[in-house]
């Protein structure tokens, strides 16, 4: 008897398979039931051993701190205490993965992802950055004092207190160190430069040729409007481009591709590079899991002059495109200290605030989408991988090794292979990780340079003016962005900033032969020679991901940014508003307007015009005709409409290349809209694995007939592309999967079913700045709080949270719900 | 009496010891109180289980469901309340059990007590005279006055 209760109490303590340990998780004392919030949190008291000073941290009724400190020790400090309070499971978990250390809590199902973290190297990177830091002192100290915040919140913890999914998944939180901050900063490079389509794109280089890369690959669509408006001068004395290598000179880099593409599939034997082997594709094996930075990963923003709005003061608005998950990617937070008070989002696990305003400048970015991820074919001696050839000598590589530990299993050791240029993300024959990733090939990623990015933010946050914000980028390295400002004093500015490699033009784009010298990164282009515009005659800037620059930049940047509908339609919005309010800026943000379904759309009805269709085909072929191009949660037309292209779409190019969108690269949407229009006639209409001839017209009317009966079902958009909301550890119940909302991937609005605006703002620039903001989630990260997805609701239907700014930590207005008192003694 | 002992231990001891604490306690008010193997469990389930129910019913009230109905989805419960059962239900299973195995525990160190004798008890601290009578309905439910 006594021997079944040890074994029941151990059973109830203990993880069975997926569930947790059930005694310990319901009990009532120290389980899950512990997380469910009760109404209200009365004013408080803590004494929080750390602190210099007494700080007060006023929270409003959507429980956004505002922390009110004396020192700035003492700001980053409460930073990290209140953030770990609110979202300490999400902030641990995710410099965890970042770092490839999540089998360590999870179990030997992580340890493959673990060994990608690794091989990519952002640990190593994250300790490199805080050696950085410790020289700079500033960003250490912050982020320090957050660590110490932090890790003063766990140092309270009883386990009944820890975030529930701490207790379904059985581990304990651990220290925090301002490491895991680096590698929060880290995680966010890998998203936003950690793309990049080299190895599917010399994939149909080596497949279609040149003349087909170069015509549906253009660099920059000219129809949309750069970045940096045309015409600013740029500041290039200070640098010249690089000069092309050899081999580029030759025009003949296709063919330099194409013969060195066979070491992408090399055996563990490794041969002599000499011998001639048939040009093939480069070779990923799949199944390739979705372990990639959304290539859709954008943003908007764009700031208007007083001479455009109608109260005459400056707008800025910013919505920072990313994966939507719960708890969110942001925090929202007032910081004020002497000579600091701003408010905005954060991101948890760093102090500081990315997007906000203070009270003279406001400021939000959209990725620069340059290219500082590139790889290069390594021509290696033997099989040992110790040495390669480089510059015609070998040389040796180098190696570390990762322990990766296992929770429930053996520590697993990973040698980690670095040439000069970088890691070796995959050996040979590894199952890939991602479908950017080629075997045998180093990569030269600036993320893995160190940089404090921080220390930017910590600037900016103090700028008063032009000049100071302008001053205050120089640290900021990667990832590259689209800095939008605005002041009180009327400036409005933009500039693409990051650290940029020199590069010849084209260098990186496909793949590089590593044996070259002239394919290395070769120095960097000075800050002054980043493009930026500063009080334009046309009174408004804008940003979305497009182009930087025109033609007449002289420097080579990437040829990856998405020149696409959503560009051209912010741009149109931006440049037609001449008397713009906050309210007029919602809704240029809200916008689900469809360029290109509204450029697309009359070619196609009339191509199909004389196809016959059945009675119910042709009730929906005349639904569309009559379609505004907007994507409205509730109309079924743009459902119809997305289902058709996309179905012509994969039809117009699926025999090119096997079906496979995998490891070739497809003209992108745009371009192949551009195609419809303008050559009608072209081979790529013809379906080559079939002996007969078909047309776009053909292509069009089978693809109409499909998409029809593909949404017999489909009532509308919203339930085409239902919006989902998920939870971090992908656990439905605490995830959001039934959001509706309108927008779609090209429009301003640019909600896909798990991305889109991840934060919306609005700054009016008046005496005092007056911010609107929302973000899809809640500032809780308890699914046991009513501040778990408090937002979503509202987010969906586009509304926006007035920012209640406050000035003094004693100001009085309805939107105080309590106050903590933090004393240090 | 034991049910309402166990109760009360449960519910307090439980914001000290760990959350097998329930278990402990039948253990020991098992191998102490009662008179036969159904009654010691009946106790043992009603006490800890009743505690664990209530405290959890309670916060999951203060809560308005939100977390119970959310964790109920993770284990394809169709609402909170199942969760709120289970809960007393891995309480009491977990009382009941000890409570029997303490109760066995005594019942092999001092083998079939005499109905009259039942002097393993003896040692209660002066509850005993109330404490073997309603055993004999063996229902478990809280003890009648004697």
């Amino acid at each position: 008897m006594g021997a079944l209760l040890l074994l029941v109490l151990s059973a109830l303590g203990t993880r069975l398979g997926p569930l947790p340990p059930l005694g310990r998780f319901c009990n009532p004392f120290s389980g899950f039931w512990r997380n469910a919030e009760a109404d209200g949190t009365p004013d408080g008291q803590l004494r929080v051993p750390g602190l210099y000073e007494t700080v007060t941290v006023v929270f409003d009724r959507r429980r956004v701190p505002h922390i009110f400190a004396q020192n700035p020790h003492d700001l980053y400090f409460a930073q990290g205490y209140v953030t770990a309070r609110d979202r300490l499971w999400q902030m641990e978990i995710q410099s965890l993965a970042a770092a490839g250390r999540l089998a360590e809590i999870l179990g030997p199902d992580l340890a493959e992802y673990d060994k990608f973290q690794r091989r990519l190297g952002l640990l190593q990177a994250a300790e490199k950055a805080v050696d950085l830091a410790k020289k700079d002192g500033e960003s250490w100290e912050a982020s320090q004092a957050y660590a110490d915040g932090v890790n003063a919140w766990i140092g309270d913890l009883r386990p009944g207190e820890y975030p529930i999914e701490y207790k379904l998944l059985d581990y304990a939180p651990r220290r925090w160190s301002p490491v895991n901050t680096l590698l929060m900063v880290k995680n966010l490079q890998w998203t936003l430069s950690g793309g990049g389509d080299d190895l599917p794109l010399s994939n149909t280089l080596a497949k279609l040729g040149r003349d087909f890369v170069g015509r549906y690959f253009p660099l920059r669509d000219p129809e949309v409007t750069p970045v940096i408006p045309a015409g600013t001068p740029w500041d290039t004395a200070t640098a010249a481009p690089a000069s092309l290598p050899p081999a580029a000179r030759t025009g003949d880099s296709a063919a330099a591709i194409r013969a060195g593409t066979r070491l992408l599939q090399i055996p563990d034997s490794v041969s002599a590079p000499r011998s001639a082997v048939p040009p093939a594709p480069p070779h990923v094996p799949v199944p390739v899991p979705a372990n990639r930075p959304d290539p859709g990963n954008g943003s908007n923003n764009f700031v208007v002059a007083g001479s455009r709005t109608r109260g005459g003061y400056p707008i800025l608005a910013n919505d920072p495109h990313l994966d939507l998950g719960l708890p969110s990617i942001w925090y929202e937070i007032q910081l004020s200290a002497p000579g600091l008070s701003v408010y905005g989002v954060s991101l948890p696990g760093a102090p500081a605030v990315l997007i906000g305003f203070n009270r003279k400048i406001a400021w939000g970015s959209t990725n620069g989408g340059d290219d500082v991820f590139d790889w290069y074919r390594i021509t290696f001696k033997d099989s040992t991988l110790s040495e390669y050839l480089f510059g015609g000598q070998w040389k040796p590589t180098t190696r570390v090794i990762e322990a990766i530990k296992v929770r429930g299993g053996a520590t697993l050791l990973d040698t980690v292979i670095y040439t000069h240029q970088g890691p070796l993300v995959l050996k040979s024959q590894e199952k890939p990780w991602s479908r950017n990733v080629p075997c045998l090939h180093a990569l030269r990623w600036l993320a893995l340079d160190p940089s404090d990015e921080l220390l930017a933010y910590l600037r900016i946050m103090k700028a008063g003016g032009y000049d100071e914000f302008a001053a205050s980028l120089e640290p900021f390295h990667c990832p590259s962005q689209n800095f939008a400002f605005a002041s009180v004093s009327g400036d409005i500015a933009l500039f693409h900033h990051g650290l940029f490699p020199r590069k010849w033009k084209g260098q990186g784009r496909f793949i590089l032969d590593g044996s070259q010298p002239g394919n290395d990164w070769s120095g960097w282009l000075p800050r002054t020679a980043d493009p930026a515009a500063r009080n334009p005659v046309q009174g408004w800037l804008f940003s979305a991901n497009q182009s930087p620059a025109d033609t007449t930049y002289p420097f080579y940047l990437g040829a990856q940014y998405l020149n696409g509908p959503r560009a051209k339609r912010l741009g149109q919005l931006v440049s037609e508003s001449d008397s713009l309010t906050p309210e007029g800026a919602f809704a240029i943000m809200l916008d689900d307007f469809d360029t290109q379904a509204a450029d697309l759309l009359p070619a196609l009805l009339a191509k199909t015009a004389q196809a016959r269709f059945s009675a119910e085909d042709s009730s929906a072929r005349a639904k569309l005709a009559a379609w505004d191009f907007r994507h409205a949660a509730g109309n079924r037309a743009p459902a119809l409409f997305d289902k058709w292209w996309s179905l012509l779409y994969r039809s117009i190019w699926a025999d090119e290349f096997g079906g496979d969108s995998v490891h070739y690269q497809w003209p992108d949407k745009e371009r192949t809209k551009k195609m419809i229009l303008e050559e009608p006639n072209a081979e790529w209409f013809d379906d080559i694995s079939t002996p007969s001839r078909e047309n776009l017209a053909f292509l069009a009317a089978r693809s109409f007939r499909e998409a029809c009966a593909a949404l017999r079902h489909t009532p509308d958009w919203s339930h085409y592309r239902p919006v989902q909301i998920r939870h971090l550890a992908r656990i439905d119940a605490f995830s959001s999967l039934d959001v509706r909302a309108g927008g779609c991937a090209d429009c301003v609005n640019a909600l896909k079913t798990a991305h889109g605006p991840s934060w919306r703002m609005v700054v009016a620039m008046e005496k005092e700045p007056r911010g609107f903001g929302i973000y899809p989630g809640g500032q809780s990260g308890n699914p046991g709080s009513a501040h778990y997805a408090e937002f979503i609701a509202d987010w969906a239907a586009g509304r926006y949270y007035p920012l209640t700014f406050l000035t003094t930590p004693g100001s009085q207005n309805g939107e105080t719900a309590y106050r903590l008192q933090l004393r240090g003694k | 009496m034991a049910i309402l002992i166990l109760f009360a231990a449960s519910l307090l001891g439980g914001f000290f010891f760990p959350w097998w604490w329930p278990a402990a306690a039948a253990y020991l008010v098992g191998a102490l109180l009662p008179r036969r193997a159904g009654s010691a469990f009946l106790s043992g389930f009603a006490g800890a289980g009743l505690a664990w129910a209530a405290l959890a019913g309670f916060l999951d009230w203060r809560n308005h469901h939100l977390l119970s109905h959310r964790v109920a989805g993770i284990f394809h419960f169709p609402a909170g309340v199942f969760l709120l059962a289970a809960t007393g239900l891995i309480g009491g299973g977990m009382g009941g059990l000890a409570a029997m195995a303490g109760w066995s525990l005594r019942a092999y160190v001092k083998p079939r007590p005499s109905r009259s004798a039942a002097a393993g008890t003896g040692n209660m601290e002066g509850t005993g005279s109330g404490m073997r009578e309603p055993e004999a309905s063996g229902d478990g439910e809280p003890a009648p006055a004697p």
